[in-house]
């Protein structure tokens, strides 16, 4: 026998015949439940309080509709779905989100592929694996002297810079993916989509968005994606197949850079020369501090421009701002700060890094 | 349970049928508790299509299970964890750093479901003040209705920390809506 008497909310709640006599609606608990409640008159609110509690508890109002729950089960049927038998490149190029697809390739023809990922260049060549695409495609040239703006068949909008190209399939989305490959600098306006996610495969490195905006410019000796909206990320084509290699996968946001290395493979982070505001201030005031402490000064840019700025707060709590700005670009807001509070910064893996010695 | 580690089996081995049906069976379980550690939907949709297409992929080599729901949300919690450090921006925006989020629709739910009652309102609040830990556990206890094992292998620690978690977070709560109750009456009383 239990101490009913003894019993508080808490122990009504945790009592797991209590718990499913409330949530199963068990009528075999009534009677027993009922004479407790007589035995120990004191204990009847507490028992109605935890009823209430456990009800209240157990209503799931499930935020997810039953339209978005089927398209999220298919998607991920399809993407789990066994490869038809294709040519190599092409299955090299669209096993991003199934590596099951790498897996039984890789299974299935042996070593000779696997050989020849090994020892047979890279498809980082524009035209090289635009070639290798088995479905017709549509190539545009930007042949003028200034910007070209080109829409795709999803609405999104590439803005082609001179001397650029592009090319995509006629039938734009293919196995759930919408797929473009960059030789020169594009600026892209994507739709969003989340059930088609975008890819540019540009110079040996892939960038996979839903729906954003960001530039990709690719020279000889590195590719370049600096986001503008959204998020985006990028990854070595050459570990698009290894799943060890995907946490080499890096995630940008707005205003943050990957610059890529074409001759060693390596991605770094960093950020845009000229970080763009993403909101307004959120005060009034905007960019104008009385008197304020550093970390609001910092918070606000952070908010601002969404980039990450680190400092140590213990150090720096007694630095307070005395400033006016306005419409400086980032860096120079950043100089001014930190001369008036005599502290220096760097950039350092897409963040702002401030060291100071404190402030008396 | 019997039936989870049967069903287990027959995934493992490569039947659509079975994974559909365990994408089906969990895929709102998984999204509403992915909501409380992750406000980007999107995000989300991705992570837990990954769980899902790398389970899948990964089958043959998946040790044996016979609690589908717990293994689930613990990965899906690791996804979104590992997710949330790669993204360090969207942890800034997103208030905190602590994982699970400080809800505020589930106040809002409480008092949209049914009738506005009084009660549902202050429970409401009082859950509002508690940690995002305590929060936690008692969303997967209560709301997700786990055992104390489950819950133990979502969180990663043992089953006695569970009691005991469950146990320090409901007095909580009870002290606090005690407080709360005496506050009201004591409005009342002085009206």
């Amino acid at each position: 026998m239990k101490y009913y008497d003894k019993y508080n909310l808490e122990d009504f709640l945790l009592d797991e015949n209590f718990r499913l006599w409330v949530v199963q609606k068990d009528q075999a608990g009534d009677d027993f439940w009922a004479r407790i409640e007589g035995q120990y008159p004191d204990k009847k609110i507490i028992m109605q309080q935890a009823r209430e509690l456990l009800l209240t508890w157990n209503q799931t109002h499930s935020e997810l509709s039953e339209d978005n729950l089927e398209k999220q089960v298919s998607r991920i049927l399809t993407s789990t779905e066994a490869p038809v038998i294709q040519p190599v490149a092409f299955n090299f190029m669209r096993t991003w989100v199934s590596v099951a697809a790498s897996v039984l390739l890789i299974l299935a023809t042996g070593w000779g592929i696997s050989w020849k990922m090994q020892h047979e260049e890279p498809a980082s060549d524009y035209r090289q694996y635009v070639s290798r695409v088995p479905v017709p495609m549509k190539e545009i040239v930007n042949q003028t002297g200034k910007k070209m703006s080109v829409k795709l068949p999803d609405g999104s909008v590439v803005a082609l810079s001179p001397a650029s190209r592009i090319s995509y399939a006629h039938t734009f989305i293919n196995n759930k993916k919408r797929e473009v490959y960059l030789s020169g600098e594009a600026f892209f306006d994507v739709e969003k989509d989340a059930l088609n996610p975008f890819f540019v495969y540009a110079h040996g490195l892939v960038t996979r968005v839903v729906g954003t905006s960001f530039l990709i410019k690719t020279t000889e000796a590195n590719v370049e994606v600096l986001v503008r909206s959204g998020r985006v990320s990028v990854l070595a084509m050459k570990d698009i197949d290894s799943q060890n290699n995907r946490n080499t996968e890096l995630l940008l946001t707005p205003n943050q850079q990957a610059i890529f290395s074409t001759k060693d493979n390596l991605i770094s982070k960093s950020i845009s020369s000229m970080p763009l505001e993403l909101i307004k201030p959120e005060t009034q005031s905007g960019f104008v501090f009385q008197d304020q402490p550093v970390h609001k000064v910092f918070a606000t840019l952070e908010k601002v421009y969404g980039i990450p700025i680190v400092y140590d707060s213990a150090v720096m709590e007694k630095c307070s701002l005395h400033v006016e700005l306005s419409n400086e670009p980032f860096f120079t807001k950043l100089d001014i700060i930190s001369q008036t509070i005599g502290a220096s910064y760097r950039v350092s893996d897409g963040q702002v890094v401030v060291s100071s010695e404190g402030c008396d | 349970m019997e039936n989870d580690v049967h069903i287990w089996q027959k995934f493992k081995s490569g039947d659509r049928a079975v994974f559909e049906s365990m994408i089906r069976d969990h895929y709102r379980t998984l999204f509403d508790y992915g909501k409380k550690l992750i406000t980007d939907q999107d995000a989300l949709t991705d992570c837990i299509h990954d769980l899902f297409t790398t389970l899948w992929d990964r089958r043959e080599f998946l040790g044996t299970t016979d609690q589908i729901k717990p293994y689930l949300l613990k990965s899906l919690r690791n996804r979104i964890f590992k997710e949330k450090q790669r993204s360090t921006i969207f942890i800034s925006l997103e208030d905190g750093d602590e994982l699970f989020l400080n809800d505020e629709n589930i106040e809002s739910r409480i008092i949209s479901s049914e009738h506005t009652d009084e009660t549902k309102k202050q429970i409401g609040y009082v859950l509002h003040t508690l940690t995002h830990r305590q929060q936690e556990i008692i969303y997967l206890k209560f709301y997700e209705n786990l055992t104390n094992d489950q819950i133990a292998t979502v969180l990663g620690i043992t089953r006695p920390a569970v009691a005991n978690l469950l146990h320090i977070t409901l007095k909580l709560f009870r002290e606090k809506w005690e407080a709360l109750l005496h506050t009201i009456l004591l409005f009342i009383l002085s009206i």
